[in-house]
């Protein structure tokens, strides 16, 4: 895309004065091209590619490459085990949680946050000083930092000094409530977490997305005739539809990411039953020196989400843009 | 302003000059926040280095998590250490296996056995070979709260059986005291119990043999039966409300707020819970502790211990220098240092006895008496296989996975290493 544009304007300049700005924008993409792909390359495209090189070898970490030899031992710092680590990590009921975390993290988000971030931003989407501030305060959970949000939810939901203390004490009910420490509730508490903490994100989008919708569309509807509903169902909601794409976009790809609020609320547990596929690659790629066995988890992950934003861009967000 | 410039750099070059001409010992040790600890080490070096005019050692501290993550990248640069801190353990054994580290000459090893602990020597060895010295031990226990066992009708020194301490957790449950303070979330907590059970029932031998793959690995009936006995403990719900969401910093606070009768951990839970807790935690006179008990039919013996060893190890390219230095640096004079001003339960036998805190010397009595020290099994079987040992001492915990189940996913786990 950029690329055409910019030839398109090496070609209209090439037309109006000949040589001269040829070769000052030439000289300006070798200038400003160059850092921007290189630091692309190293920070992006390398961990990526050297992620799969080391996803069929079994490595701690050690030494600068599983395949390098090392002197001092006489044999390569890793091992090739080929697909095992895949073949490992499909059977590791751990690895099912959490893909099916992380599924049931994208359907909350697809289910519940965003109809309600679009309920929210229909009715506090108007210009006025009462929808300010409730804009504001609907969107303070996603200024907070990951890590600080997981620490305070978990304090709330402790069961022993915690919000969730008070209430079973205003209650009077005999048994304590931890939410934290129970298997059927933990992952769900962190559901709930996910929602209040990025509801707020996608309201924007849509605020931003209904005050562009001409006024008089909306007048038009409403001289015809249709109701409010009406007006949300055939006018606002047609329009609003690419703004809507695009928050299913980022909303799908951020739950393949939840892990900052899993690791101050549970770190995984108990026994294994919190994790998201970030959390649980670090757990038991990282901190258990299996660095190969992460990589083939990264991998996954990876190939996940260029799948989806591939077939995603392809399909959906293509129909919108028409 | 150019001359000053000259100036400095000549004396910079001289100073340089005069430095290389001695031999320099690089020491890298963790963050000791407790004052005394670090002035020990800055004692023995300044002793060491006035002793030895050739030789110049440097300490240098680096906090835990920063240590742990920059080591790996360190040890494979020409910035490495020549000695540096170590927890023994799963880490220590790949560093050791990736060719990292310097082997102690055999002489040398059997002449230190003679005045540091040859358990801590053990943990610092791998494949045969000694690594480094050992510093500070720690050993787990049952710990009681005076008060509460008084409170909840039962005597913990008479606990000489597994069945002996489920009756009594049986007792304090009936009479409404929390029998058990654990931060299950941690994993690390609950895996000692079954880590002590399956050392009082198949010994030392037996956990060989399970980590060399003899005998069905760890899927055996001994490792069953551990689970078994393990499962007796969870089904009377000895637990706080909650265990499994709270860490182990948490926990202890509830313990040293007087939050239960017994709990089962290291030495170190005596400053811990003291921090931990809201009102100062408990006193040497409210607390006791007995060693973990026999199991019926077993064949390890209740004065095996359990614990972690920690000390100094040697890298690579480490000269003679660091070795006649990391002798000195762990040897039984500091050592004897440390347990008089109670800096940590030192290791050497010789310094053991000079303990001065009532609870500390229990511990030291324990470990000095011990037939046998077994390195925290989650660190004992490396970092993949260990980490599957808490895992599934928090299934069996939540009740997911049956003694037999969690023997099997083991053994998967150890084979597929």
């Amino acid at each position: 895309m950029t690329l055409v544009s910019t030839q398109s304007t090496v070609g209209s300049a090439k037309r109006r004065r000949k040589g001269f700005d040829l070769s000052s924008q030439t000289t300006m993409l070798l200038i400003f091209l160059p850092p921007a792909i290189l630091l692309f390359t190293v920070f992006v495209m390398l961990p990526m590619a050297e992620a799969a090189f080391f996803s069929p070898y079994k490595w701690s970490g050690y030494g600068p490459a599983p395949w390098a030899f090392n002197e001092a031992t006489g044999k390569s710092f890793g091992t090739w085990t080929g697909g095992a680590n895949f073949e490992r990590m499909f059977g590791h009921s751990a690895f099912q949680t959490a893909l099916s975390n992380t599924f049931k993290v994208i359907s909350v988000s697809l289910l519940v946050q965003l109809p309600l971030a679009l309920m929210l931003a229909l009715m506090i989407y108007r210009k006025s000083y009462a929808n300010t501030v409730f804009r504001l305060i609907f969107f303070v959970p996603y200024i907070l930092a990951e890590v600080a949000t997981g620490l305070i939810w978990s304090f709330v939901f402790d069961g022993n000094f915690g919000l969730s203390r008070v209430i079973t004490d205003t209650f009077e009910l005999q048994k304590a409530f931890f939410p934290l420490a129970e298997k059927q509730w933990a992952f769900n508490t962190i559901l709930a977490v996910i929602v209040w903490k990025y509801f707020g994100f996608h309201m924007m989008i849509y605020i931003a997305g209904l005050q562009s919708i001409p006024k008089d569309l909306i007048e038009a509807a409403r001289i015809d005739g249709a109701r409010p509903l009406q007006i949300i169902f055939f006018v606002k909601l047609p329009m609003l539809w690419p703004a809507i794409t695009i928050s299913i976009f980022y909303s799908v790809l951020g739950a393949l990411q939840v892990f900052d609020l899993v690791m101050p609320m549970t770190a995984g547990g108990p026994s294994n039953s919190s994790h998201t596929l970030v959390s649980y690659l670090y757990n038991f790629g990282f901190i258990r020196l299996n660095v190969g066995y992460g990589s083939a988890v990264g991998v996954f992950l990876f190939a996940v989400g260029v799948i989806f934003a591939f077939v995603y861009r392809n399909t959906v967000q293509r129909e919108a843009a028409r | 302003m150019k001359k000053l410039l000259t100036t400095c750099l000549i004396a910079g070059g001289l100073l340089t000059g005069s430095a290389l001409a001695e031999e320099t010992v690089k020491v890298l040790s963790i963050n000791r926040d407790v004052e005394p600890w670090k002035q020990l080490y800055l004692d023995v070096v300044a002793e060491y280095n006035k002793a030895n005019p050739g030789v110049n050692v440097e300490v240098e501290f680096m906090e835990d998590e920063a240590f742990k993550q920059k080591l790996p990248t360190l040890l494979q640069s020409d910035a490495a250490p020549d000695l540096f801190f170590s927890w023994s353990g799963g880490v220590f054994y790949e560093q050791a296996d990736q060719g990292f580290l310097r082997p102690i000459p055999d002489d040398i090893a059997a002449e230190w056995k003679k005045d540091l602990s040859a358990g801590g020597m053990a943990a610092l060895s791998y494949n045969g070979k000694f690594y480094g010295a050992p510093e500070a031990s720690q050993n787990v226990a049952i710990w009681y709260n005076k008060d509460n066992a008084k409170k909840a009708g039962v005597d913990p020194t008479k606990i000489k059986t597994w069945d002996d301490f489920l009756g009594q957790v049986k007792t304090a449950k009936e009479a409404g005291v929390t029998p058990i303070i654990v931060g299950g979330q941690d994993k690390w907590p609950l895996h000692f119990y079954y880590s002590l059970l399956a050392m009082r029932i198949m010994g030392e031998d037996g956990l060989r043999a399970s980590a060399a793959g003899e005998n069905g690995g760890f899927d055996n009936e001994d490792w069953v039966r551990a689970g078994k006995e393990y499962m007796r403990l969870i089904e009377l719900e000895p637990f706080q409300e909650g265990f499994m969401g709270v860490k182990y910093d948490a926990a202890t606070g509830l313990w040293g707020d007087g939050g239960a009768v017994f709990t089962l951990m290291g030495d170190w839970d005596l400053g811990a819970q003291r921090a931990a807790s809201s009102n100062g935690g408990l006193s040497n006179e409210q607390l006791g502790v007995v060693p973990f008990p026999m199991v019926e039919g077993g064949k390890g013996k209740a004065s095996d211990t359990l614990g972690g060893a920690s000390g100094f190890v040697l890298t690579r390219n480490a000269p003679d220098a660091a070795i006649d230095f990391l002798k000195v640096f762990m040897g039984p004079d500091a050592q004897k240092r440390a347990a008089a001003e109670g800096v940590y339960i030192p290791t050497a036998p010789s310094a053991g006895g000079l303990v001065k805190d009532s609870i500390l010397k229990q511990f030291a009595a324990i470990g000095g008496a011990s037939t046998y020290h077994q390195l925290f099994l989650d660190q004992f079987f490396g970092s993949t296989l260990g980490g599957a040992i808490n895992d599934v001492s928090a299934q069996m915990a939540t009740g997911d996975i049956t003694p037999e189940e969690a023997a099997k996913l083991l053994e998967e786990t150890r084979q597929f290493q």
